[in-house]
């Protein structure tokens, strides 16, 4: 028979080892959990980072075979008449038809230099480098607005400074990006973009009333096989630590996209 | 028998020295060379209390500051280093007012530095599910020497504790069997642990899924700011 002493040795000892044997082995098994876990997200982070390198490179081939169309369909025909025009034969003919032809090259020349001036300015308009961002996007809502069909307005309200050229760049090309699925896909009869800034970020708000997406709908696009052009949205930003947000209005009217990116001086640590 | 495991041991560290060349496995070849000198100056009938009591003093501060040297949380470095000196003061006060049992084992201020390296010990697998540094937790040489440590403290608490009830039988209590028993599991896992081999991981001040995937990449060439584990 174990006196009271014992008693307490014995038995608080067995629980004691239990205790820290059942802390080791849950220790372990908790953190291969969270090493899994991680490896996980580490995995789905990187498969992200292919869907949207290929979705990149896959726009890129696409503009690059636009602009081969462009240059071969429109441009080509338009030279190789000018030089029919301009064959060694001109100088055998007389001189009105000579100032004829001449006048008919010069015409489709010009044609040509026009073609691709547009070509150049769809690559990088000059609005855009030569007065910034907030030119460049009611620019753009003008074209749109003239057509008579969309009433598209843009107000900027802390755009004081330009910001550097490239970041300008990308946010121009998320707009322009957004407003050409808004008028591919949603049919709304407004669109309206505004801008302002809080002490560390950049906001651009589109609103729309057309048929618009959440942020479910995007994320989903994002990661499937489709949505080219949000693929190519989300790559662009992340270049930029920027964020997107896809919501309905609580009005249930419009839908509303909320680009937020962090300001210039809060980029350069970022960055590094 | 624990004092000769205690010398195997030391041989075994010698054997594996190059394996062993970090600061904090010299902290633990201190303790056992320290281990050792007590069970022969008890041997040599010195005094039994004085002996336990300093051992114990020195005992904890080894293992403070292995433990100082594991953390990389600096709350947590801060805790054992302001511990070590509070323990010191409990374990003078021990010793002055002359707590010991019928068997002149100074029970109380083992019994409090049981119960503090458990709570460290418990504080080091905090750190480790909040900010894991390997990828498998047992593929770490720190990770035997603590649970040895952590083990040990566990089995031997209640026997510590239960010596100072004032039981005759105490003074030759066969539960002493438990100390040596734990002393020579100890003793194993501190072998376990000499026995591995280094695993190099980054900074914990990096990114914990960048330093996995720089463990995954750099399996055996190594670069960058690593740490010895």
């Amino acid at each position: 028979m174990l006196s009271k002493g014992e008693s307490v040795i014995l038995f608080g000892t067995i629980g004691m080892l239990s205790l820290t044997l059942g802390l080791i082995v849950f220790i372990i098994f908790h953190q291969r959990k969270v090493i899994r876990y991680q490896l996980t997200m580490q995995k789905m982070e990187e498969e992200q980072q292919n869907i949207l390198l290929n979705a990149s490179i896959r726009l890129q081939e696409e503009e690059r075979q636009r602009l081969a169309a462009d240059l071969h369909d429109d441009a080509g025909p338009l030279l190789a008449t000018a030089r029919l025009y301009l064959n060694e034969n001109l100088v055998m003919l007389d001189k009105a038809t000579q100032v004829q032809h001449i006048s008919a090259a010069k015409s489709i020349i010009d044609d040509t230099i026009h073609l691709v001036r547009n070509i150049s300015h769809s690559l990088m308009p000059p609005t855009l480098k030569n007065f910034g961002l907030e030119s460049a996007v009611n620019d753009l809502f003008h074209k749109i607005s003239g057509a008579g069909t969309i009433n598209a307005s843009c107000r900027f309200h802390d755009y004081h400074e330009r910001l550097k050229m490239e970041h300008e760049q990308i946010i121009f090309r998320v707009i322009q990006e957004l407003i050409n699925n808004i008028l591919k896909h949603s049919n709304p009869t407004f669109i309206h973009v505004t801008q302002n800034t809080s002490d560390e970020s950049f906001f651009i708000r589109l609103h729309h009333d057309g048929t618009g997406l959440v942020q479910a709908d995007y994320d989903k696009l994002t990661k499937s096989s489709g949505g080219l052009g949000l693929k190519n949205i989300s790559s662009r930003l992340k270049v930029m630590f920027g964020k997107i947000l896809f919501e309905k209005d609580i009005s249930e009217t419009y839908y509303k996209v909320t680009i937020e990116l962090p300001k210039e001086e809060e980029l350069k640590p970022l960055q590094k | 028998m624990s004092s000769l495991s205690t010398l195997l041991l030391i041989i075994f560290f010698l054997i594996f020295l190059k394996r062993n060349y970090d600061k904090k496995f010299w902290v633990i070849l201190l303790y056992l060379v320290a281990s050792f000198l007590t069970d022969i100056f008890i041997e040599f009938k010195f005094d039994r209390f004085y002996c336990c009591s300093f051992f114990t003093w020195v005992e904890y501060g080894i293992f403070s500051y292995f433990f100082y040297l594991t953390f990389n949380t600096p709350s947590f470095k801060r805790l054992v280093a302001w511990l070590f000196p509070f323990f010191t003061v409990v374990l003078i006060y021990c010793v002055i007012n002359d707590y010991k049992s019928t068997n002149n084992f100074d029970y109380l201020s083992s019994s409090f530095e049981s119960i503090l390296l458990i709570i460290i010990s418990i504080l080091f697998f905090y750190e480790q599910i909040t900010n894991p540094e390997v990828a498998f937790l047992y593929s770490s040489k720190t990770f035997w020497i603590i649970c040895a440590i952590l083990i040990y403290m566990s089995a031997t608490l209640f026997l510590f504790i239960s010596s100072s009830l004032p039981s005759e039988s105490m003074a030759n209590n066969p539960f002493w069997l438990i100390n040596t028993v734990a002393t020579i599991i100890k003793n194993l896992l501190f072998g376990i642990a000499f026995s591995k081999p280094i695993i190099w991981t980054i900074d914990t001040s990096s990114h914990s899924l960048n330093k996995l995937k720089l463990r995954h990449q750099h399996n055996g060439s190594i670069s960058g700011d690593f740490q010895k584990k």
